[in-house]
């Protein structure tokens, strides 16, 4: 399993940007040194992986960007690389080998996907188990946390997880691993609509099936999909003698059979993977939010134009979207030739907008990400994954904050000068913002008789605290309404 | 009657089945493995796994029945 920590902002002067993760599998190390990932490996990691490098598997999901490429160093450039390693990270040995993995622009986790996402990496995670099953290989983990996205597109990167099988055995050890953080939250979410950011914030590892047992009703303790999924192994681990027991390597009377029974295994997985696909047109609060807004169809436009006219002024090759609702604005961008991250807390519009960057091929990156309460530094010494913002950091060229300034501010409280402050730590140059003042209708909906705390609220005073970390380079009044549109540059 | 009950007593019990599932499976080593493979997750694919081993023999069996009634008819 591993994960991918992002560049500290502030780089302390002796530890360098190197950061150690993936360190459960003592096989190898990642590390990330001047944002290039480097995988440190044993000699029996380096043997495993030479090995599945040389499969057709990893060859054909290669070529089919579906899995990181892999490069090994040069003596000089391994010494060089040595010499940005002030120390060597602990755990890693002067005898370990290295190579380096291609980089995926925005790491993202399972609690910043929508389910969809979550299906996709578990299609991957299961299209390579069956793959690498014909060529004798086997998955020795099963975790979301192999699968990084690349726009729409999942991309298995843990390299080092496959391993070359004893030919007899005919079980599957990441299986349970497979339940516990694939099948299991997305049956959770489609039949008792759990948020999946909630189990994966709450458990590293998944959700076990006696956590999930105990809150099933009897009808769903008996039906597809927990009958087998907890229900039946809840009660085959009721004996404690079992439970105890060691994990056994079991073999078949032949090879042949041992096949036969991991690929059936691995067909009926996907078949309860392929019945726990998100269904499509759900509805939620925010999914009809655009169509409902305030907008003439002309101010619609003009400020589609807007963002259109400035974003092929500037051509920012990374756009960050904050709140992007349905993504037309980030599929602006994305086919203008930006690679998006499209934020927004609602799973089902983030759904859809993954569903459609997929199918259309547009490099968007919807993630399940409150702005207000962006995602923290999760896992061992909050090192695992790096919080929402600590990736974001001048990771952008330009931040697109449309129609989410007075949702910050009135439902959550956060003051301007904050939210201005906040953007300008994650975009290098742009900023198009949307002001919209309290006596919009939107606005006063959302004050709710909180009105009194924004009645300073002004044109003026916006412009002057945007004005603290950026040059306004123009702004646009919207027809037919009181909002107005603004493209600044970063001071 | 004091001997059914006994022996529904036996049967009731998990620890038989799970006793009568390892049996299933002679041939065991230990495995070094760094995630937890989960309990009754595992034990649910080894039951699967015992029902599929013998559809495995069933195939084997039909094909091969198949392949005789095939070329008699020839």
């Amino acid at each position: 399993m591993i994960a991918v920590a992002a560049k500290p902002a502030s780089k302390p002067a002796s530890s360098d940007c190197a950061f150690v993760s993936s360190f459960r599998d003592p096989a190898g190390r990642l590390v990330c040194v001047d944002n290039r990932i480097f995988r440190f490996v044993n000699s029996q990691g380096r043997s495993a992986l030479d090995d599945f490098l040389s499969t057709a598997t990893a060859h054909r999901f290669q070529q089919a960007n579906r899995m990181v490429s892999s490069t090994d160093l040069t003596a000089e450039e391994a010494a060089q690389l040595q010499g940005r390693l002030s120390s060597r990270p602990a755990g890693i040995d002067a005898k370990w080998d290295v190579v380096e993995h291609s980089k995926i622009d925005f790491p993202s986790f399972p609690f910043e996907w929508p389910p969809e996402m979550l299906h996709a990496a578990g299609v991957l995670t299961l299209d390579l188990a069956q793959s690498a099953l014909t060529e004798g290989m086997g998955l020795k983990d099963a975790s979301p946390y192999n699968v990084l996205f690349e726009g729409p597109n999942p991309v298995f990167v843990d390299l080092l997880s496959f391993e070359r099988r004893d030919p007899s055995d005919f079980t599957w050890l990441a299986y349970g691993q497979f339940v516990r953080t694939f099948l299991l939250p997305l049956a959770l979410h489609n039949v008792c609509g759990s948020p999946l950011e909630r189990l994966f914030l709450a458990k590293r590892d998944g959700v076990e099936p006696e956590e999930v047992y105990r809150q099933l009703t009897l009808s769903q303790k008996l039906r597809f999909p927990f009958r087998t999924l907890a229900t039946l192994p809840v009660w085959l681990a009721g004996s404690s003698s079992v439970s105890a027991a060691p994990a056994k390597q079991r073999l078949a009377r032949s090879e042949e059979q041992a096949q036969f029974i991991l690929g059936s295994l691995l067909r009926r997985a996907k078949r309860v993977l392929h019945r726990l696909e998100p269904a499509t047109n759900q509805a939620s609060k925010w999914s009809d939010y655009e169509s409902s807004n305030r907008y003439s169809p002309s101010g619609a436009q003009a400020k589609e134009a807007f963002v259109s006219e400035a974003l092929r002024e500037f051509c920012p090759k990374k756009v960050l979207d904050v709140g992007a609702n349905r993504g037309r604005y980030s599929e602006i961008a994305a086919r203008q030739g930006s690679a998006v991250v499209a934020i927004d807390s609602d799973h089902v519009v983030m759904g859809e907008l993954w569903r459609r960057a997929r199918s259309e091929g547009l490099n968007i990156l919807p993630l399940v990400v409150n702005f207000a309460w962006p995602s923290p530094a999760m896992g061992w010494r909050n090192r695992e994954s790096s919080s929402f913002l600590e990736r974001s950091r001048e990771h952008f060229d330009a931040v697109l904050m449309l129609a989410v300034v007075h949702h910050l501010m009135v439902t959550d409280g956060i003051p301007l000068a904050e939210i201005l402050e906040a953007s300008a730590e994650l975009t290098r140059d742009l900023l198009l913002i949307e002001f919209v003042p309290p006596d919009d209708p939107m606005f006063r909906q959302l004050a709710r008789g909180r009105e009194e705390l924004h009645a300073s609220l002004n044109q003026e005073l916006f412009e002057t605290v945007c004005r603290k970390h950026y040059v306004i380079v123009r702004a646009f009044q919207i027809e037919g309404s009181n909002r107005r549109l603004y493209l600044m540059r970063k001071r | 009657m004091k001997q059914t009950s006994r022996l529904r007593r036996i049967l009731l019990r998990k620890d038989t089945w799970a006793a009568l599932l390892c049996l299933l499976f002679l041939l065991e080593q230990p495995v070094y493995a760094y995630i937890d493979p989960g309990a009754g997750s595992l034990m649910w694919q080894l039951v699967v796994a015992a029902f599929v081993g013998l559809l495995f023999y069933w195939r084997k069996f039909w094909s091969f029945f198949r392949i005789r009634r095939k070329g008699d008819k020839r």
